[in-house]
Order: structure tokens, then sequence, then C-alpha cells
């Protein structure tokens, strides 16, 4: 180019037209950063998807528990012939010897009425109203030797005058008299009775968790380059490992979520949930006093070869104006999908571990990469993989109180695929260690 | 698609409109945030605000002038703002900046003749970068240089002149630009 160096404003005209010829493109991340601010109610349309997946699945494990509790009930409902009167008084027998009743009334000028809603049952001559749903033909099909009873008269149609409580000698293991509770030892039973049973021996399965995680991010390089004629020279040169090479410290990370767990035993639960991740760690570098042309080696998987791309950088590996952090970050959603198992303990204070599966997806984040000579640093976020996959491992001690568990153990996260796409010729992969802390509770 | 149906759809904010009308002249604009911007990432951020605004505040363009030169003037000024946000054009920090500058003459390589054009402007100190930019480039008096900066013209103008010394003189170490005496020595060796 020759700019003829005029005192005219000529110099300004010919400045305006060459930088007026120079463009840049810009990477995916600035549109995609553009496109959720302007249009936000459109934004992560696969996290939503996600979303509702879970959503479904929550549901249909949900329904399937409320199911078994609704047909346990009524068939409990069925035994019990109506045991759930506003008041019933038992003579000394626990509530759930009503599912045993197992006697008669052994007075001959009782009558036996198979089914019972508001007809009385006659005793020399007076009437005595029971529960509503009180099915004798179920309280006497049992017998026992020794029962006893309580009758109260509720109303006297001759004398219109309550009567004397007629007590029954023989009162059956589960016969539930019906009265004042004036004589022996009653046990008032609320009218939850039968709900109560009808939940025992089907525990609360679903419970709902909400957890914690900050961690130690730390990562791991190697290579990842074809032909070994254009492998990063420095590599060759240094002929050290590459975590050697560089200058770079684990930072603090975080996951953070909720999850939902099913109990497929007393021992084993299996989880599913939503997790936010955020990862960094950070690389010590040098500022330049102005960007220098540099290469970053990439992978051609069409030849199988490696090439040379050229890049500008404004940071130095060892050298320059002063020093700088780079911190390389990623903001991640997984979903967590994995097992708890009990290892010791009771119910209050147990021992637990799990691992979990997490497909990711990375929403954004910052990526310094390592040129070819390992001399510079280049800023290029669009080679971060979108997706990836990880596991997690954790062993925690859960302590219930007030309806409430806590859980307190260490957590490790591993990432399997590498952070950049395959084109880059380092493969990393991230590791957090980090103590994960949780609250659940089940859903009734 | 013509400029006519983009900007009709962008302001129903269509987003295929905003998509095309941000493909067209987002190269162009980073070029401007790049002259500005203290790297690609800096750069990359301000091109991300100003097209936020771009497309928020549409309405606003008037038909008068062309789109790209309404859009180039947002970016303008969504990049003096981001600036002003980080630091203060004083005359003294400049210069003392401009003592300490090096530059790397076996470092500075591009092959397209506008990026070496660019990557010597971007060596200048803040100040002067930002002053040369706004007078020499996008066409803006001392004047108004002065209010959207907040110095005084008379500054302005003293930026200005160091400025363009200074780049001239970038240009001719790298063999950029050739002095018209060296030019005249230089033809009469070839005779």
């Amino acid at each position: 180019m020759d700019i003829r160096y005029n005192h005219t404003r000529d110099f300004e005209i010919r400045l305006k037209e060459k930088c007026d010829e120079f463009r840049m493109y810009p990477s995916k991340r600035v549109w995609y950063s553009i496109y959720n601010n302007i249009h936000p109610g459109r934004k992560w349309p696969s996290l939503v998807t996600s979303i509702i997946l879970i959503a479904t699945l929550m549901l249909v494990g949900y329904l399937n528990t409320s199911e078994r509790i609704t047909s346990t009930s009524k068939s409990t409902d069925q035994q019990l012939a109506g045991t759930s009167p506003k008041k019933v008084v038992s003579n000394n027998n626990p509530a759930g010897s009503i599912l045993s009743l197992s006697s008669f009334i052994s007075r001959p000028d009782m009558k036996l009425i198979p089914t019972l809603t508001d007809k009385p049952v006659t005793v020399n001559n007076s009437y005595f109203t029971y529960s509503e749903r009180a099915n004798w033909h179920d309280l006497f099909l049992n017998t026992i030797d020794q029962t006893k009873a309580l009758f109260s008269p509720v109303r006297n149609e001759s004398e219109n005058a309550e009567k004397e409580p007629f007590v029954i000698s023989n009162i059956a293991e589960g016969i539930l008299p019906i009265g004042n509770g004036s004589q022996g030892e009653n046990h008032e039973i609320t009218e939850d009775l039968s709900r109560g049973l009808a939940r025992k021996g089907s525990p609360d399965k679903l419970g709902l968790q909400f957890y914690a995680s900050p961690s130690l991010v730390y990562r791991q390089l190697s290579n990842n380059v074809f032909s070994s004629g254009d492998a990063r020279s420095a590599t060759e040169e240094f002929g050290k490992d590459i975590n050697n090479v560089i200058d770079h410290k684990p930072s603090i990370g975080i996951e953070a979520g909720a999850a939902m767990h099913y109990s497929l035993s007393k021992i084993i639960k299996v989880k599913a949930g939503l997790q936010f991740n955020y990862t960094q760690y950070s690389v010590q570098a040098f500022e330049l006093s102005h960007p220098i042309a540099t290469t970053l080696t990439l992978n051609d998987y069409n030849s199988n070869t490696s090439y040379t791309a050229l890049r500008s950088s404004p940071y130095a590996n060892r050298y320059g104006l002063y020093p700088v952090t780079l911190p390389n970050k990623t903001y991640q959603v997984s979903v967590p999908m994995g097992l708890e198992l009990k290892l010791a303990g009771k119910e209050d204070l147990q021992w637990n571990i799990g691992a979990t599966v997490q497909p990711t997806l990375v929403m954004a984040g910052s990526a310094h990469l390592l040129s070819s000579d390992n001399r510079n640093y280049i800023s290029e976020s669009s080679s971060i993989n979108r997706w990836n996959l990880n596991a997690g491992f954790e062993t925690f001690i859960s302590y219930k109180i007030n309806g409430l568990t806590w859980q307190l153990g260490p957590q490790f996260r591993y990432q399997f695929s590498p952070t950049y796409n395959k084109k880059y010729t380092l493969d990393e992969k991230l590791a957090n260690y980090g103590l994960k802390m949780g609250v659940s509770r089940i859903l009734e | 698609m013509t400029e006519e149906l983009m900007l009709a759809g962008c302001l129903k904010n269509n987003a295929a409109s905003q998509q095309a009308l941000y493909d067209r002249f987002s190269p162009r604009m980073l070029g401007v945030c790049y002259r500005f911007a203290r790297n690609r990432e800096d750069a990359e951020d301000m091109l991300q605000e100003a097209f936020i605004k771009v497309f928020t505040q549409i309405y606003q363009y008037r038909n008068e002038g062309a789109l790209e030169g309404w859009i180039r003037k947002v970016v303008v000024h969504t990049c003096i703002n981001i600036l002003k946000k980080n630091r203060k054009f004083s005359e003294s920090v400049d210069i003392m900046f401009a003592l300490d500058t090096q530059i790397r003459e076996e470092n500075i390589f591009s092959i397209i003749q506008a990026k070496q054009v660019v990557e010597c402007i971007r060596l200048l100190p803040l100040g002067y970068r930002t002053v040369l930019n706004l007078y020499a480039i996008e066409g803006y008096s001392h004047r108004e240089i002065a209010n959207m900066l907040d110095i005084e013209e008379s500054t302005s103008r003293s930026q200005y002149t160091r400025a363009k010394a200074m780049l001239e003189d970038i240009l001719i170490k790298k063999r950029i630009i050739i002095k018209p005496r060296e030019k005249m020595e230089v033809a009469a060796a070839a005779r």
C-alpha cells in the first residue's frame, strides 16, 4: 500500500478507506447472546424440552405412587367395613386389631345384621344404633373365646330414654364397641385411622431434594494430534508433559440443582433432576503491549492430518508486559440420573453413596487455547463443545429431623468428553472435587 | 433480503430479519469495535451491546441517510460509552502510556493491508486511538468528540495531532507508507 505522505486531508481519507475495508467475523456466541437478550421467552428450547421430560417422569412416578395408596385404602376400607366413625372407642385394643375381628356377640337375643347402615340392632327391645358404616356381618365372622363389648344405647324407642349401658361379656379382639367409654380401658381412635391403616405397608416413596456443591475444578490436558510432523513443535522442543508447560490453577466452581428421588426399596433409590453447573480454572499468562500473529494447530478429519491456522494473540505464556489471569469457564445445565444406596444406619441417621450420569448442555463459556508453539494464548470460545457427558460420585451422611433430611458429604464429578471440539489438538478433561450439601423432603 | 425488508421485519421484531441484518453488518461493525477495543473479546462484547441497542431502538431510524450509517453511529457511541466506563481520557495518562509503548517490528504480521493499518492504529494509546478513530475515520468534529469524551475541545485537537504523528511514525517504520523525500531518493536511485 502506498499512502502518500501529505499534510492535507488525504491522509485521513486514505486511512478511512483502508479501515472501512477491514472486516472481522464475530463468533456465534455473540449472536446467541443478542438473540437471547431480545427474545427472552424463546431461549434455551432444549432446556425447556428437558424440563418437560423430567416433569413427565416425575408425574408418572407420583401418579403410580398415588394409585397404590388409593387402591390400598379401598381394600382396607372394605376390610374395615366402615370403621371410620367420628369416634370409636376400643376396649383395650390397638387400632391395628380392627383388621382381625374375631368374635361375635353371644347374646342370643342379639340379631345379626349382615350389613348395616342405619339399621338398628335390637337388644332387649331396645334399639341401638352403631356406626353408619358398620358391617356386622364382618364383625361376627370370626370368633374368639373371650370377648368383651360395650354398647351404649343411643335411644330407646319404647321408653324414649336412654337405657343403661349394655355390656357384652366377650368382645372380639378387634370389635370396636361404640359408647361413652365408661368401662375398661378405652382408646380413642380418631377418624384418620383408616387412612393410617391404608398407609401401613406403603411407605412414602417420592421425595424432593435441593442441593448445592461448591467445588475445586481441575483440568488435565492431553495431545490429540494426527501426524507428528505437524505436531505441536514446542512439545517436542520442550520434551515435557503439556500440563507442565503451562501455568494453570484450579478455581472454584459450583453445582446446584433439584432432584426427585423414588425409593425402589428400603436401601435403593433412583433419582433424576436438573442441575446448573459453573466450572472455572485459571491460566496464568502475560499481556503483550499489542497483539501478535501466531498459529493454532488444528485437525483435519477429511485428510487425517493436522494443519496450522493463522490467529492473533495479545497474551503470552511466559513473558510479557504484565501478568494477567485468564479465566476458562463454562456455564452448564445437566440432567443427573442415577442411584442412591444406603450403606448403614437407621431412619434418622444414615450413610449413603450415590452415582449419577449427567448429560450436559454447555450454554456459554470462555476459552483460551494454547498456540502451536505453546508461547501464546488465543481466545476462541467457539471451540467449546456444546454437549458433554459427566458422571458424579458421592457419599454422604444424612440426618432426618422435623420432616427434613439434611445431607452432607464429598462429591466427585468427572467429564468424559473433551471440553473443546475435536478440531483442536489438545484434549481437556475437567474434574471437580466438592462438598455437597442438600436437604430433602418426602412428598406425601 | 433487501434493506427495506430487513428493516420492516426488524420493526416487527422478526428474528429472521434481525439475523439477516446482523449477518450483513456485523463483520464491518466488529472491525469498527476492534479499533476501539483492547482485544477481540472486548470488541465482541461491544458489538453485542451495540446490536442489542440497534434492535431495541430500530424504531428511531428515520430513513435519514443509509441504515449502515445509523448502525455505525450506534456502534461508535456504544464503544465510547463502554470505554468511558473503564477509564477517563486524560492527556497525562496517555502521554505516560505512549512513552512506554514499544513496538515489536518482528511480531506485526498480517496478510490483508487493511488489517495492517488497523493493527497499527491499535498500537496507539487508548486516548490517542479513540480521538483518531472518531475524527479521522468516523468523521466527528473536535467539538463533538469533546462532548462525547468529556474533555476540552483543545485537548481533542492536541491528542489528534499527537496521534496522527505517532501513527505516521508507525506506518513508516512498518514500510506501509513512504515519506515523499524517501520516495524521491528511491526513484532517483532506480534511474
